[in-house]
């Protein structure tokens, strides 16, 4: 019988095939990701990294005229000024992702192991939400969660809250919108991870005699870690950098380290001080992916060699 | 004349920020470098150039003044295109069936198109936005754009000379209908640059539910009754001017002190709990659904509010000591294509019959105070279109007519304050210095 | 990657076993469902409640938004195209929607397409692509639209949907990337592997095998990209020009008070996402 032609992805040659292989092969993940590598180049890491360098320059506000003056001293200014922001970012900013994370995975689960042919409806319906502007959606919010309003104003009512109990402008309020708000920044990572893991695994671990308990702790969970990783990554980054959940419904002392970059750009036109700031937060971010990566990179590998 | 640095003309650059100079003597890139650059490929050539020209040097070069831009002779040569860009801010136009009647009729009176847009959201943004175009001495594609004097772009554009010097002699509806409040301002003397297309007040809005007799002053906003209900601005200019009054000095004439002292007084609110939050435009909301009792508003807010009948009782409190008076002011970029067009259109609105219907809409401060007799007896054009809006607005013509939030009376006049006109870059940083760690402090 | 499993011959009855292999059932008819709908609920209940007040009479005055109840009408729904700019940032921001989130689901997936199947040293600065990918998403958006913005006045293109559909893409496309490879990570090469075995060349096998099974996962970054464009303000703000998307008029009109069309365009808007969803089980249906 005639031996098959096998489709060889290492690049290493077989037996039966001539030559080397071919140039198609060996250019494709080059040609895939050239569009993407492009147009990230062109229109995110050149002009990220000219902005980056104005932390280093000193401007003029006003005409927006920038001296390279190698001012590194930027950076210590402007931590030194607003650390107590950037801290602050990181609890409301992680407590809103855990909060995701503990919401999102049963509801991912469930769409996942149990949405059959209605998988894609439960998927908009976690996204079609997020079509309707930040504003109309955050208006609506600052209604619904005031002091006497529909909810706080009948619990009062009812004697269950103190008078002066107030929802809105506190941390809490900050939370509950940053969760609200990047959800599906969680759920949807999660619920591709568990989506794909392959049912029969569970199947099998079932007929040998494995208990639910054990199922998902051995089976589902190790497999869904880096969809966990992602789920976070997509949630945590982006909620660290928000301006708009504190401004409108936050109080005096819980300001995002978002907001003050925010400020930065827009009040203050203080492009060298907001573009410190921003490379300060990406930093952070890059350094806190490499550490999880490091933990997780390994093994994701090896699964699938 | 005299310009803000207290010199004459000629010494207009030696006031320039020693940043500017700095800029001016490095190594500048000419157009054409640039554009070597990026045929070249900024890699290789450097990011650092590429930096110093999207920071974009210095602003000399071609000012108005040294073209003889908006001089009476070069106002002279200037023709009509039939056609102005004019932008400005979102829903503050009259509008009747997806149409804005007041730029149809003046399309019908003068032949001139009107692209109108809104791109104006905030004007810092909104300066951020067309500020590359200046420096690339660029038409930024508005021949008439409408920035607030009490924020630092409007004071950046006149100091930078990015603006085209209005047309004093076809100015005649501006000097015979424009209001006192609006005319030969603080920030603009003489109205060398700017008209007013609409004003208004930032002061004090209570709910006279809880808060039956606020008193007339600005103390309302720091009594520690209502601690934990009281809504503050974030915008460092509003909020500054604010506690200015609060230690009773006049922001116009404040001195870097009085700043400092104004500071304290904002600061000690703040640790006093007696802040709820610093808000930007939604402490309206917060005042409607009672999480805050007493705010620092704007008039034109309080006067909608009143007209629904769950909000009758927000009020406006405008105190002894002063309640600070904006304007949003109609300019004419530099390099805008259409000059000629753009003096018509702004001479257009200084007509009562016109600014009648605007303010029948708007509800905010008229810079047209003969507009109120249109409004009392409609005639003509007026009165078809009143007419017209009347069954969406629902207003009796007579209750904008008799407001005072639209039609100051002379005791509002006088207790209009304006805000501070900062004569250098180093100044507005430390006013802003002093007043945004309040607003964004942890 | 199958294993085989031989079932233990017992005593047990066939409906124990089966019973045991599916212990999730009572999870999985009843909680599980009951707390699904239940943050669905809650992610809709603010479009609930902009959906009621787009209904909302305005007694006098300036129409705006107000949440105080005045009586219930059509008329916003009647005149919705009453005031020309929102109707115009609207449709452009539709448009703006639909261009950029067909160009980010295509790249984003070929990128995914890359990431997943090729490693080190065949596919040299792979790491390099991810960390640009991780950067992307960590970095506050109004750096995105403040160096784009200078990046476009430097080379001299006029802003306006262009620069915006450049913008657009370029913050859309890691998402996508990231959502499509999740989904892709423990794709199955020997369904590839079988249909070019049979003789199909490498587009036959994409378009026919590996697109449909990666097809949720694209789904799912299309939809992305589109909330994060319909959706975005500072990129926007900045690199927009004169023409102005619709989040940007909404949120300048703040400062006067938001006319009730805005909440008549984000109701169509979200009855938009709802037919679609309802759309996708009958396609799914069809499929199965």
């Amino acid at each position: 019988m005639e031996q098959p032609v096998l489709a060889d992805h290492s690049g290493r040659l077989d037996g039966s095939r001539q030559g080397r292989p071919r140039l198609g092969k060996v250019l494709a993940p080059y040609l895939l990701s050239l569009p993407a590598g492009l147009w990230l180049l062109a229109l995110f890491l050149v002009p990220l990294v000219v902005m980056l360098s104005l932390s280093l320059q000193s401007c003029n506000t006003a005409t927006g005229a920038c001296v390279m003056t190698w001012h590194w001293g930027e950076f210590g200014q402007e931590l030194s000024l607003y650390h107590a922001q950037l801290v602050n970012s990181f609890y409301l900013a992680g407590a809103a992702t855990l909060i995701d994370l503990v919401v999102s995975f049963p509801i991912a689960y469930w769409i996942a192991f149990h949405g059959g042919a209605k998988k894609n409806f439960f998927l908009l319906m976690l996204l079609v939400p997020f079509f309707v502007s930040f504003v109309i959606r955050t208006v609506v919010w600052e209604f619904i969660l005031s002091d006497n309003g529909v909810i706080l104003g009948g619990l009062k009512h009812a004697h269950l809250l103190p008078q002066n109990f107030h929802v809105l402008a506190t941390g809490y309020a900050v939370v509950a919108g940053l969760a609200y708000n990047y959800l599906p920044f969680t759920a949807l990572p999660l619920y591709v991870a568990l989506e794909r893991i392959d049912k029969r695994l569970l199947d099998a671990a079932y007929d040998l005699y494995a208990t639910r308990r054990e199922a998902f702790a051995r089976i589902i969970l190790p497999l869904t870690v880096p969809g966990l990783f992602a789920a976070f990554l997509l949630t945590f980054v982006p909620a660290l950098g928000d301006y708009v959940n504190q401004q409108i419904l936050g109080g005096t002392s819980n300001t995002m380290i978002g907001t003050v970059i925010q400020n930065a750009f827009l009040v203050n036109l203080d492009y060298a001080g907001g573009s410190a700031l921003s490379a300060v937060l990406m930093a952070i971010a890059l350094v806190g992916i490499f550490a999880y990566a490091r933990l997780l990179g390994t093994r994701t590998i090896e699964e699938y060699l | 004349m005299q310009n803000r640095y207290g010199g004459d003309e000629a010494q207009h650059a030696h006031a320039i920020d020693p940043a500017i100079r700095r800029g001016l003597t490095q190594p500048r890139l000419s157009r054409r470098d640039m554009l070597k650059f990026a045929g070249a490929g900024a890699g290789a050539l450097g990011l650092s150039a590429l930096a110093s020209a999207c920071g974009v040097q210095g602003a000399t070069g071609t000012t108005a003044k040294s073209a003889g831009v908006g001089s009476q002779s070069w106002w002279a040569k200037q023709k009509l295109h039939h056609v102005v860009n004019f932008g400005n801010w979102p829903y503050y136009i009259d509008v009747l069936n997806g149409k804005h009647p007041t730029l149809e009729h003046f399309t019908q009176l003068t032949g001139i198109k009107v692209n109108y847009t809104e791109p104006i959201s905030n004007n810092v943004p909104f300066y951020a936005k067309i500020r590359p175009s200046l420096q690339a001495h660029q038409y930024t594609g508005y021949d008439i754009v409408v920035l607030t004097n009490n924020s630092p772009p409007l004071g950046y554009l006149i100091n930078l000379g990015w603006l085209t010097p209005l047309d004093q002699r076809a100015m005649t509806n501006f000097y015979k209908y424009a209001s006192p409040l609006v005319k030969n301002p603080s920030w603009d003397p003489g109205n060398k640059y700017t008209m007013a297309w609409q004003s208004g007040w930032t002061a004090i809005g209570y709910n006279s539910s809880v808060i039956p007799n606020p008193g007339s002053s600005v103390g309302v906003l720091f009594d520690k009754k209502y601690a934990g209900k009281v809504g503050m601005m974030s915008d460092p200019q509003e909020l500054g001017s604010l506690g200015l009054l609060a230690i009773g000095v006049e922001p116009a004439t404040s001195t870097e002190s009085d700043w400092a002292k104004a500071a304290t007084k904002l600061q000690q609110q703040k640790s006093d709990g007696i802040v709820r939050a610093y808000y930007d435009q939604s402490y309206i909301d917060n005042l409607k659904n009672g999480n805050t009792v007493v705010s620092q508003a704007w008039s034109g807010d309080i006067f909608q509010a009143d007209l629904n009948s769950k909000y009758r009782d927000l009020k406006l409190l405008i105190p002894d000591e002063g309640g600070m008076h904006w304007t949003d002011n109609m300019c004419i970029p530099l390099y805008a294509q259409n000059p000629k067009d753009a003096m018509t259109l702004m001479e257009y609105y200084y007509q009562p019959q016109v600014e009648a219907v605007v303010e029948y809409y708007n509800d905010y401060v008229c810079p047209v105070p003969d507009a109120r007799q249109v409004l009392l007896h409609p005639t003509g054009w007026a009165a078809q279109e009143l007419a017209a809006m009347k069954p969406s607005i629902g207003l009796p013509f007579s209750t904008t007519a008799n407001a005072p939030l639209v039609f100051p009376t002379p005791q509002y006049n006088q207790l209009s304050r304006n805000y501070y006109t900062y004569k250098s870059q180093e100044e507005l940083t430390a006013w802003n210095n002093l007043f945004l760690p309040i607003t964004q402090g942890a | 990657m199958s294993v085989t499993v031989t079932a233990p011959a017992g005593p047990e009855a066939p409906g124990q076993a089966a019973a045991r292999r599916r212990p999730r059932r009572r999870w999985g008819r009843v909680l599980l469902p009951l707390y699904s709908w239940l943050i669905i609920v809650y992610l809709v209940l603010p479009i609930a409640v902009m959906v009621v007040y787009s209904f909302n009479r305005v007694t006098t005055g300036l129409p705006q938004v107000s949440f105080g109840w005045n009586g219930f009408t059509t008329k916003w729904y009647r005149e919705w195209s009453n005031i020309p700019e929102l109707t115009s940032s609207f449709w452009l921001s539709i448009r703006l929607g639909l261009a950029s989130t067909l160009l980010a689901t295509v790249v984003g997936t070929l990128l995914a397409l890359a990431l997943v199947r090729y490693r080190p040293p065949r596919f040299r600065g792979k790491a390099l692509l991810e960390q640009v990918l991780f950067l992307n998403i960590a970095a506050p958006e109004i750096v995105l639209g403040a160096s784009l913005l200078g990046l476009f006045v430097t080379i001299n293109v006029a802003r306006g949907f262009l620069t915006l559909v450049l913008a657009h893409v370029a913050f859309s496309i890691a998402y996508v990337a990231v959502t499509v490879r999740a989904r892709m990570a423990g794709f199955d090469r020997s369904l590839e592997e079988a249909a070019q075995d049979l003789g199909a060349g490498p587009w036959v096998t994409f378009r026919k095998i590996t697109l449909p099974l990666i097809m949720p996962g694209v789904l799912a970054g299309a939809l992305m990209a589109f909330a994060l464009s319909i959706d975005d303000f500072v990129t926007s703000n900045f690199v927009s020009g004169s023409s102005v998307p619709f989040p940007v008029w909404v949120y300048g009109a703040t400062r006067v008070g938001i006319p009730p069309q805005v909440f008549v365009f984000g109701t169509a808007i979200f009855a938009v996402g709802i037919l679609c969803a309802i759309a996708s089980i009958f396609v799914g249906r069809k499929k199965a």
